[in-house]
């Protein structure tokens, strides 16, 4: 009835009141139902991004644990491949010198044992200072990273240098070994498996910026590989390197040129809260 | 049920906008002395509903500009609602009425931009109850507008007729008031998953 009436041409105020509100009531509805699709959109995006971001850390800290596990089984085959004979063969010496009476053949067996116990002593050395290097802890990042460089141009087979231009203060010593560490691994992957010829890194500092830069004539990486590398199975190495980064709160960037192939790796910290005195105590 | 803590703010003015309501309907179609003065009525539930429902927004919006808005348009309101107060007994005024739809309109449209312009991590779903209280609200005004506009130019008879539309508009909104405060209930009385889990890669773990 009162749509019957509103309808009615002779009544101008009803029908401004029926078509009005039918105007406003539609309006309404469409209002409702896009921000309903928006919200709904915009939620999916949520929950994607989560499960993207939980998956990343599942393959992070698979990554991790695979390396830890791996770093444990070299340790171990190291200790028992290496150390382990070499004892054995001090132990044969030493014993020789319950059944040979011979005091010549005694202080050769001696002297041989002592020969074998030494070279236990530097192998035992050598798996220590692969864990910890000795120059890091000692000297600094600089150091560190300078030893490893002349170790690697010493080989002859490629030219490595490095120059920290503005290192005057060390960092904390943990954030020194994760540094020291992202670069051990890059320059594997470079020695692995971009057959370049020399290898230039370089160190600065911007404002509360760290910037670690290397750079290669090999083939590399570009961003887009290093993060399909990253989120696929293989590329444990770079995985470890994400990790690490997320500990540091750093990035890192892959970046290639017309002429050469170059990494960036730029980390970023706090360093009002990171430095410390130089010092070699940690 | 809702006079009890919420998490939302204004939910308890919901509700008593809806008790309000109530008692305002059923007093005019039950009382003789309120269907004579229903003109009077109907002015003073027409203010306590501004009052109310602006509250509510006072309440749920954050932007310390609008509240100031509403604050400065309300003591507007209030002041155009004294200056008329000769007519309120008289007849619907359908100025303070249309000036009442049009803030609460306004202010569920920018209820909605602010929520939009939130962060993705902020965003609510549409079964939220804070979010079905304004959807009710914006409907309310929606089909009430044009009626507040032309009450003045309806007959007795007209207004009688067409005040349909407001009943009709208040069991809608009702209706959606008591959806949204079923879901606040059942919403707090899951526990969340989380409260059960830890989360081993927070990196406060670390």
């Amino acid at each position: 009835m009162v749509l019957l009436q509103a309808l009615s041409p002779d009544n101008n105020i009803s029908m401004v009141l029926f078509f009005g509100t039918i105007g406003m009531l539609a309006l309404t509805i469409g209002l409702i139902v896009f921000i309903s699709f928006h919200q709904r959109k915009v939620i999916r995006y949520q929950q994607q991004l989560q499960r993207m971001e939980q998956d990343q850390q599942k393959t992070l800290l698979n990554a991790s644990i695979r390396l830890q596990e791996e770093e444990r089984q070299r340790i171990a085959a190291d200790l028992h491949d290496d150390a382990g004979p070499l004892l054995a063969t001090a132990r044969l010496y030493l014993n020789e010198n319950f059944v040979n009476l011979d005091k010549q053949t005694q202080l050769q067996s001696i002297y041989n044992a002592k020969q074998i116990i030494d070279d236990t002593i530097q192998l035992i050395r050598n798996i220590s200072h692969s864990l910890m290097p000795p120059t890091l802890k000692n000297f600094g990042l600089e150091s560190a990273v300078n030893d490893l460089f002349q170790k690697i141009s010493g080989s002859g087979s490629m030219n490595a240098s490095s120059r920290f231009h503005d290192y005057r203060e060390r960092l904390k010593a943990e954030n020194e070994l994760i540094i020291f560490r992202i670069i051990q691994e890059l320059i594997n992957n470079i020695l692995k498996h971009s057959n370049a010829s020399f290898i230039h890194l370089t160190q600065n500092t911007s404002g509360q910026r760290f910037f670690i830069r290397l750079h290669h004539d090999g083939r590399g990486l570009t961003q887009t590989d290093f993060e399909k590398l990253g989120k696929s199975n293989v590329g444990l190495g770079l995985k470890n390197i994400q990790s690490r980064l997320k500990v540091l709160q750093g990035k890192i960037f892959f970046e290639k040129d017309m002429s050469q192939t170059y990494y960036k790796v730029t980390i970023e910290m706090n360093r009002e809260d990171e430095l410390k005195p130089a010092n070699g105590t940690n | 049920m809702c006079c009890s803590k919420t998490h939302i703010k204004g939910f308890w003015v919901i509700f008593f906008y809806s008790i309000a309501s109530f008692i305002s309907d059923g007093f005019l179609a039950n009382s003789g002395w309120a269907a004579e003065h229903k003109f009077f009525l109907w002015n003073i539930f027409t203010l306590v509903e501004y009052s109310l429902l602006s509250y509510f927004f006072y309440l749920t919006i954050k932007l310390r500009i609008i509240r100031l808005a509403i604050v400065v348009i309300s003591i507007i309101y209030f002041i155009l609602f004294l200056s008329l107060n000769k007519t309120i007994h008289d007849q619907f005024n359908s100025f303070l009425s249309f000036f009442s739809q049009v803030v609460i309109l306004a202010l569920c449209l920018i209820y909605f931009i602010s929520r939009m312009k939130q962060p993705v991590e902020d965003s609510i779903d549409i079964f939220n109850p804070e979010f079905i209280i304004v959807i009710a609200l914006l409907l309310y005004v929606a089909c009430t507008l044009f009626l507040f506009i032309i009450a003045n130019h309806l007959s007795v008879k007209e207004m009688n007729d067409y005040w349909i539309i407001t009943n009709y508009s208040n069991i809608l909104t009702n209706i959606l008031f008591s959806t949204a405060f079923i879901l606040y209930r059942s919403q707090n009385k899951k526990p969340t998953p989380e409260s059960h889990t830890v989360d081993f890669t927070s990196s406060n773990e670390r």
